[in-house]
């Protein structure tokens, strides 16, 4: 990922209504070209009708979507050819094959085919693992199978965009993680994805960059490591040297998050002592708050703090002739950010 | 899609080689439906049945074999159109909305495919899905040459007739479920339309247009629903033939069914792409088409020969209605145009240099109604004169006058209404409910006036007071009494001159309001966009300096 290279998708002051309910405000980011972006938001936050934006369906009111540089307003069907777009919940014909019907959206598509044998179907078939079920019914496959499908479908006029509605919800955990090491193949095949979801568990192995989106406003974008960052600095006072995402960086300011000074965190320890022995010593460390015992027998250690307090807090462990197994937060970098970058209030 | 070029085939090649894929994809969906082949089994056999005991009990009584044959036949074809009237409206609605419903609609339209495509393939497949029971009933109508008094020629010309209407009513099945997002409601709207339209244009273009035709040519036998095969065997050719045995049942299936096209296909886009074109290309056409057959069926019916009190004229005022509804039905038809064409449309025309003609045939509330109302002018034009000619070259000049009046009076009401709909459209954000606002307005003015008008004159009992009900359409009606009167009430007539000017004039007037409005909006909207721009063109050269 270069930021030199023009934005995959670049999303610029977009709102859009429906009648009175102003459904986005001000919505900017960009998606860099080989990026798996993430975007995050509770449900009603006006996610779905960014993608829609994004993917022609609907015409924005106010402001610029471009997709590989072409103006979603004005050059859909350019834009159209270059992206696969997944709905939410999307659905499939009856009675037809997983072959029929790959094969009636090749045909759609006008994707070149050598008389009857359509190279494309197969391929697309193999990458997504349906080849064994070319002869099923689509209607009666499973919610995961389906979800192949559709990934299939999107495949099929090799778009080097994927926009994807919430791909894993509905899904099996062993769908979803199928469906996860799908997207970082596709990613390594060069396509830039963005994938919507309101399941952060879903998102967090997986995107390179995220925006949050609450109440049709993006509260923070830009890739992960850097909010991380610019919210760290934050919660020590300092005032960032520059946004999340800066317009050096190709892309217009998204407002910084407003986080309490101070943030309380929680880390999960697995140390081979007794919890009594464990808790001794972190009662006596000042930052640490609260230390009780969790489930699976690890440690969970409420801190005021960051990084470095984490650090001393083990060093104070292994003083202590404690062997520590395991330090991880409570929660992952991408359930931290969520929480800290929104209110939590739903439209 | 196979990529093959073009060969000795011709313009056969692409369907046979590259066929839709929507109607490939669905006739193989209906294939693997389980109730196909019992539907169609058990409409065969009750049809058979039916038509064999009508054929049987007629048999029985002292009815000539000929006449029991020509009963059968005309009952086969009944019961045909029966079928046709419901299972092609049936299946044609499930099609569209059933994409919408189901969820894979957005994948359709990402395709590529243009509603042009998606409307096409559609109809094809719901087209063959008909065509399916058409055959399979088709051997049912062979009974009728058990009997006689048909010919194989008839059968044939009714099998070709059944399978033009099929046409039409998958084609009005279409249309309904374009509009529709719920499968179930474009089933049941559609159902309810085609079991109210269907037996009343069966009433009327059978046994009430065959009355017609029998009187017109007594070769053709009475009360018969199916007329038109028997017509074309029997009728005597000449002019009369061609115009209203060729030319107007051609445009009496042609135009609807383009019209039904064109709205599926609008319906189809999406609301910033052009919805208009198609639309008005049809309307140009139909109001050729029908102009053309109101300024010559006066004429082509001569003199009519004594059967009926001078037939141009009462055709010239038919026709004359007939074009005003039609004009009227365009007219809220087309108060779905926005105020002009998208910045979406702007930029297309722009690409692919679409030229001064074409762009006036797009989107637009000013250029819509501008076309519409001058369409309307030289439709009554044309009808009113060919009407004249026709009443003085075959009937000395009698009737000119209130054919005249009559062809001036509609007008004037046409206009008015036209720019009503144009000035109450471009004053709303609704299109259903400007259309209602239209509709109630109009109701006060047929209802209102007439009822002034009945009190004053039950009251005072003087015919003066009819005068009231001027703003009334059917006020037409009063003038035409008083000009055929042998001592007409002079108030009454000059009342009703005075009324086409007013009319006309406030028409024109309600147009120039609305042209002004849209044009306002349109200035509107092109300032926010290029503000729109210029910040956006202001932010970029920020982002990318050095």
């Amino acid at each position: 990922m270069t930021n030199a290279e023009p934005p995959a998708i670049s999303v610029r002051h977009l709102s859009h209504r429906f009648g009175r309910f102003e459904v986005l405000r001000d919505v900017s980011f960009d998606v860099h070209q080989g990026e798996i972006f993430g975007f995050i938001g509770p449900n009603g936050a006006g996610k779905t009708t960014t993608i829609r934006v994004l993917a022609t369906l609907l015409e924005p009111m106010v402001g610029r979507v471009k997709v590989l540089g072409h103006d979603v307003t004005l050059k859909p069907e350019l834009v159209r050819r270059h992206i696969g777009y997944m709905p939410d919940h999307a659905g499939v014909y009856d009675r037809v094959t997983v072959r029929e019907y790959l094969e009636f959206f090749a045909d759609a598509y006008r994707v070149p085919t050598a008389g009857t044998s359509y190279a494309v179907v197969d391929a697309s078939m193999e990458l997504t693992d349906l080849t064994r079920l070319s002869d099923k019914i689509v209607s009666t496959m499973s919610k995961g199978m389906k979800q192949r499908l559709q990934l299939a479908r999107v495949l099929l006029h090799d778009p080097k965009v994927l926009i994807l509605d919430e791909p894993a919800s509905d899904l099996d955990p062993r769908a979803r993680i199928e469906i996860r090491d799908l997207l970082t193949e596709l990613r390594a095949m060069g396509k830039t994805i963005l994938l919507s979801s309101h399941i952060l568990t879903e998102l967090a192995d997986v995107v390179t960059s995220v925006a949050i989106m609450e109440r049709g406003r993006i509260v923070v974008s830009g890739p992960i490591g850097e909010i991380a960052e610019a919210l760290e600095r934050q919660r020590r006072g300092e005032r960032p040297a520059q946004a999340p995402y800066s317009p050096e960086a190709g892309a217009p300011h998204a407002p910084a998050p407003e986080v309490p000074r101070i943030v309380e965190r929680n880390v999960k320890l697995r140390v081979l002592a007794p919890f009594e022995r464990v808790q001794g010593v972190l009662s006596e460390l000042p930052f640490v708050t609260s230390v009780r015992l969790g489930p699976m027998a690890t440690v969970q250690v409420a801190l005021a703090g960051d990084d470095r307090a984490v650090a001393f807090m083990v060093r104070a462990l292994v003083v202590a002739e404690l062997q520590v197994v395991s330090v991880e937060p409570e929660r992952n970098e991408l359930e931290r950010i969520f929480l800290e970058a929104t209110r939590g209030d739903l439209q | 899609m196979k990529n093959e070029g073009r060969s000795e085939l011709g313009w056969l090649k692409p369907l046979l080689t590259n066929p839709n894929a929507i109607w490939i994809r669905e006739v193989r969906q209906a294939a693997r439906l389980d109730r196909t082949p019992w539907l169609l089994g058990g409409i065969t056999l009750l049809l058979a049945l039916l038509v064999a005991s009508i054929g049987g009990t007629a048999s029985r009584a002292s009815i000539s074999p000929a006449k029991v044959g020509l009963a059968v036949n005309q009952v086969f074809f009944s019961l045909a159109y029966g079928v046709v009237m419901l299972v092609g409206p049936a299946v044609a609605a499930n099609t569209i909305a059933a994409e919408r419903e189901g969820r894979t609609w957005e994948a359709l339209v990402l395709t590529g495919m243009t509603p042009a495509q998606i409307a096409r393939g559609k109809f094809l497949s719901s087209y063959t899905t008909l065509s399916l029971y058409i055959i399979a009933i088709a051997p049912i109508g062979a009974l009728a040459f058990v009997f006689g008094g048909t010919t194989a020629t008839e059968t044939v010309v009714g099998f070709i007739l059944l399978f033009m209407l099929a046409a039409l009513w998958v084609a009005f099945g279409l249309a309904i479920s374009a509009a529709m997002t719920s499968l179930r409601g474009a089933l049941v709207l559609t159902l309810i339309l085609a079991i109210l339209m269907g037996p009343t244009l069966y009433g009327i273009f059978g046994p009430g247009v065959g009355a017609l035709a029998h009187e017109h040519w007594r070769q053709i036998p009475a009360g018969l629903p199916i007329w038109l095969p028997v017509a074309y065997t029997r009728a005597a050719f000449g002019m009369d033939y061609l115009v209203l045995l060729v030319a107007l049942p051609f445009v009496a299936v042609a135009l609807p069914a383009w019209f039904l096209y064109e709205t599926t296909v609008a319906n189809l886009s999406a609301p910033t792409d052009d919805r208009s074109s198609g639309l008005k290309r049809w309307f140009i056409a139909s109001t050729l088409a029908l102009a053309g057959l109101a300024a010559s069926i006066p004429g082509s019916l001569g003199t009519g020969a004594g059967r009926l009190l001078n037939p141009a004229s009462l055709a010239a005022h038919a026709s004359l209605w007939i074009l005003s509804t039609f004009f009227g039905l365009v007219a809220l038809l087309f108060m779905s145009e926005p105020s002009g064409p998208s910045r979406r449309l702007t930029t297309k025309w722009e690409t692919k240099g679409t030229g001064a003609l074409a762009r006036s045939l797009g989107p637009g509330l000013a250029r819509t109604f501008a076309l519409i109302m001058g369409l309307e002018t030289a439709a009554f034009a044309a009808a009113t004169g060919g009407a004249v000619f026709a009443l003085v070259a075959f009937h000395g000049g009698a009737e000119v006058a209130p054919v005249a009046l009559s062809g001036a009076f509609i007008w004037a009401h046409v206009l008015f209404f036209t720019g009503l709909c144009a000035w109450i459209r471009s004053r709303s954000d609704g299109v259903i409910g400007a259309r209602v606002i239209v509709v109630a307005i109009m109701t006060a003015l047929v209802v209102v006036p007439w009822g002034f008008a009945a009190v004053g004159g039950i009251t005072t009992k003087q015919n003066d007071w009819l005068a009231l009900g001027a703003p009334n359409p059917f006020y037409l009606f009063v003038v035409l009494t008083q000009l055929r009167a042998s001592s007409p009430n002079q108030i009454l007539i000059t009342v009703g001159y005075i009324s086409i000017l007013v009319f006309a004039a406030l028409g024109i007037f309600l147009f120039a309001l609305a042209a002004r409005k849209a044009h306002a909006v349109n200035a509107a909207a092109r300032l926010h966009y290029a503000q729109m721009d210029a910040a956006l063109a202001q932010e970029d050269s920020a982002i990318h300096a050095p």
